[in-house]
């Protein structure tokens, strides 16, 4: 599914982290780990081919679908309300899931006026419940409460069942326990 | 992932959930259109309608600008452009999208204030006559999506605003020469010129909707397997 060789990113020829190698299956959960400023976010970015200029090798599966959650945002059109900001694939016990039984409450509010919080959720919804067969997560915890991380966690492992794969970058580690087959450590060179 | 329908259902509900996009370039160009009307004085004939020609193409050339300079404003909150980028299926579907609404906004702001340059000059203004018409639609479907792929380009760069006008000044003066000829030709009833004129709108709009699909798409999809 994805094969990365001696990948690596230069911020004014300096490389970020020692080139990692590592490869992903279908239905493996990979955690990215390293120190505050190691370019966790940019390797994601990289790996989700949004940012080019890497050294290395990234070969993703011809045709295989991604999709990829940023760290501090969640890509929404703000003046919109929740359901105009979901694709329609979403089901209703997603929905349920995620934003609790009483979610219609919402449904004229423009997501502008969310809590950080119920943006990350709608943000997870949105990402996990699309076709990607992989995903990639950077810090999905932030500003999750404890049922959110429950429901992160569920929803992860019905889709590494289902076959799908994900990258995933958190300082917290707890939570990814049983979760993550393997993890890639980025070293500052 | 996102499809055509998706795109064209939230760029619809945007464009009532975000009524300032519209109404800001609107009401500029309106007051912009009246005021120069009250400056007409006692101009008549050959030179009234030389001025309205100048106030009419100055109106629309700047509510082209208005309404690329927001082309993108909804998406650059919450980084929802990076997202987009990632999560559509079909990018050119995106580009169809927007090109279809930024249209409609020029258009209606093109009519609005070409119904106050009538009401105020007593004249009926040129937009309403169909060669005209036809000029101000291939310049608006031309110039909206030339514009549309280059804010795309420049979007992520911190120096956006002269990337945006290093670039697109000087690829669409062809098409703003060739209106503002057409406008004056038809201000001097020169009609046999006319279609020469309309031509060469016709031909650099199709060049510049053919590069806006085209390239946006290539422009904007992230990349799928790469070394270097």
């Amino acid at each position: 599914m994805l094969e990365v060789k001696n990948l690596t990113f230069s911020f004014f020829d300096s490389p970020l982290w020692r080139p990692i190698s590592f490869q992903c299956k279908p239905g493996e959960l990979i955690h990215l780990r390293g120190p505050n400023g190691a370019g966790k976010s940019t390797c994601l970015k990289v790996l989700s081919g949004l940012l080019p200029g890497f050294h290395g090798q990234v070969e993703w599966k011809s045709g295989l679908k991604k999709a990829y959650l940023q760290s501090e945002t969640n890509g929404l059109f703000l003046d919109l309300d929740y359901i105009n900001n979901l694709s329609s694939d979403c089901s209703s016990s997603d929905l349920s899931d995620w934003l609790g039984p009483r979610h219609m409450v919402w449904k004229n509010f423009p997501v502008r006026n969310f809590s950080t919080g119920m943006r990350r959720r709608l943000g997870l919804l949105r990402t996990l419940s699309s076709d990607a067969s992989c995903v990639l997560l950077d810090e999905p915890l932030m500003g999750l409460d404890q049922s959110g991380i429950q429901t992160l966690v569920k929803k992860i492992k019905s889709g590494i069942e289902n076959g799908q794969s994900f990258l995933v970058v958190s300082h917290q580690t707890q939570w990814l326990d049983g979760l993550a087959t393997s993890s890639v450590d980025l070293e500052r060179p | 992932m996102i499809s055509f329908q998706q795109h064209l259902r939230s760029h619809f509900k945007l464009f009532f959930k975000r009524p300032l996009d519209i109404l800001a370039p609107a009401l500029f160009s309106i007051i912009l259109a009246t005021l120069l009307n009250f400056n007409l004085g006692s101009l008549e004939g050959e030179n009234k309608a030389y001025v309205l020609e100048l106030i009419q193409v100055l109106v629309i050339f700047l509510s082209l600008e208005l309404c690329l300079a927001n082309a993108f404003s909804a998406e650059s909150e919450d980084q929802a452009f990076t997202y987009l980028r990632t999560h559509t299926q079909s990018v050119y579907g995106w580009f169809l999208a927007k090109w279809l609404f930024t249209f409609a906004q020029v258009l209606c702001i093109c009519f609005l204030a070409n119904l106050a340059i009538g009401f105020f000059s007593n004249a009926t203004p040129t937009i309403f006559r169909w060669q005209f018409l036809l000029a101000t639609l291939l310049l608006c479907c031309g110039l909206g999506s030339l514009g549309l792929l280059l804010r795309s380009i420049a979007f992520e760069s911190r120096l956006s605003r002269i990337v945006f006008s290093l670039l697109y000044y000087p690829i669409a003066s062809p098409a703003l020469l060739a209106y503002s000829n057409i406008t004056e030709l038809y201000r001097l009833s020169a009609f046999s010129e006319l279609n020469s004129w309309l031509s060469l709108l016709s031909g650099v709009t199709l060049l510049y909707i053919a590069a806006g699909c085209f390239l946006f798409g290539e422009l904007n999809r992230p990349s799928e397997s790469s070394n270097s």
